[in-house]
């Protein structure tokens, strides 16, 4: 059973941390909010879970049974983690754009996949424009397109709902919940409220130090 | 693996064409700067042949650390740059394929407008071949180094200055075999050590340059 395990975790940018001693198991069909006002280290906290940051102090383990090959799965082949930047170039197309996300992550999707994904989130009008020409919420909905487009079972996604009106905020958490359910593990921060539909969901306070 | 480099490479042949105006720009600073250089001096012919290995390479080096500045910019702007890092595959060989975008849109240009520029100097022309073989193989060594600097000083606002500080004092072994390959061939004397040279740099270049930069990247986003 896949499993999340953070130990003492303390985090913070250059030596001074920001929270300190954070415990969190995260098992298989479980999602949690974290808690915690601007500049708490709620961001931080997704950075060093997906390994941008290294973290001050404390363990961070993705624990999985060993597949077919014997080898156990590393946390980076196991997530999708989706930022606050967008990560799509303006110069080219949401289909080109995710095209390329989706290769990075090591999920390649074809391009039919990709602008029929699209067409269902109602972007099908936009698909082929250049992003530098689509609004900030238009191009929140292309950046998490992505999650209709990835099977990895770890989520971790900061402040999804930023820019979103209502239609595409409760898109985004059926789909946050379908995932869940679906055996899914999500780890997110947000200042919207989000409704998720038949899921528990648990909330965690940053640990001050 | 080949299936990410080729994405990449792919990805950033695309923004290179969709904004062509940058690669336009870069192609005439390159001959702007040689092409100026003999308005500005009395030299004759003679001198101008003398001097027009080190004024070609020279030229070649600031288009470089000019269009460096783009090579991972707009990725660490819009964040797929961390997208990239977070990637299950090995930062190093996207690393390489953003490197091989970058010098067959910014320094392959140069070594096919190469020609016209040495022939404006009065090169003779049993030597442009040979002036052309240099920068083919010195060109990708200044992107492989250029992109360590690029990706270390990535997280620092007008890094210009400090980029040029960083990668010039690299790129002498280049300048110095590059223009030595050209003027020995404008003297008539065998040109293949210099050239032999330059490509042992470009194998050096291409082996261990990916990781460093891969490195690099890392500790910039830290």
């Amino acid at each position: 059973m896949p499993r999340l395990e953070i130990d003492n975790l303390s985090c913070g940018r250059g030596e001074k941390a920001l929270f300190a001693r954070l415990d969190l198991t995260l098992c298989e069909g479980e999602v949690a909010r974290v808690l915690g006002e601007n500049g708490s280290g709620k961001t931080t906290l997704l950075r060093t879970v997906a390994g941008l940051y290294r973290p001050l102090e404390g363990t961070i383990r993705w624990q999985e049974p060993a597949g077919a090959d014997g080898e156990p799965a590393t946390l980076h082949e196991r997530l999708c983690f989706i930022s606050h930047d967008n990560a799509l170039n303006g110069a080219l197309t949401p289909v080109e754009n995710l095209d390329l996300l989706m290769r990075v992550a090591g999920r390649p999707a074809s391009e039919v996949q990709i602008r029929s994904i699209l067409a269902d989130l109602g972007l099908k009008r936009i698909a082929h424009r250049s992003c530098e020409r689509l609004s900030a919420g238009q191009r929140r909905r292309v950046s998490l397109a992505r999650l209709w487009l990835t099977d990895a079972p770890l989520w971790l996604l900061d402040e999804p709902a930023s820019a979103l009106d209502v239609d595409a905020r409760a898109v985004l958490c059926d789909r946050i919940a379908a995932h869940v359910r679906g055996g899914g593990l999500a780890l997110f921060t947000t200042h919207e409220r989000l409704d998720l539909p038949a899921v528990t969901l648990r909330e965690v306070t940053l640990p001050a130090c | 693996m080949l299936g990410v480099f080729w994405a990449v490479l792919r990805r950033d042949l695309l923004l290179a064409f969709r904004q062509r105006g940058v690669l336009v720009h870069h192609l005439l600073f390159f001959v702007l700067v040689v092409a100026l250089f003999p308005l500005g001096t009395r030299a004759e012919g003679a001198i101008l042949v003398a001097v027009s290995p080190a004024l070609i390479w020279m030229a070649v080096l600031l288009a470089a650390l000019l269009s460096l500045q783009r090579l991972f910019r707009p990725d660490y702007e819009d964040g797929t740059l961390e997208q990239y890092l977070l990637s299950p595959e090995p930062l190093a060989v996207i690393a390489l394929a953003k490197v091989t975008a970058y010098w067959l849109a910014s320094g392959l240009i140069f070594v096919v407008a190469s020609p016209l520029l040495v022939l404006l100097l009065g090169v003779p022309a049993h030597a442009v071949g040979v002036i052309m073989l240099s920068l083919l193989l010195g060109t990708p060594t200044l992107g492989l180094v250029g992109g360590i600097g690029t990706a270390l000083t990535l997280s620092l606002p007008r890094a210009g200055l400090l980029l040029s500080l960083l990668i010039f004092p690299l790129y002498v072994p280049v300048l110095i075999f590059g223009a030595g390959a050209m003027q020995a061939v404008i003297a008539g004397l065998p040109a293949a050590g210099a050239l032999y040279l330059l490509g042992a740099l470009l194998a050096l270049g291409v082996t261990a340059a990916p990781w460093a930069i891969a490195a690099a990247l890392k500790i910039s986003l830290e």
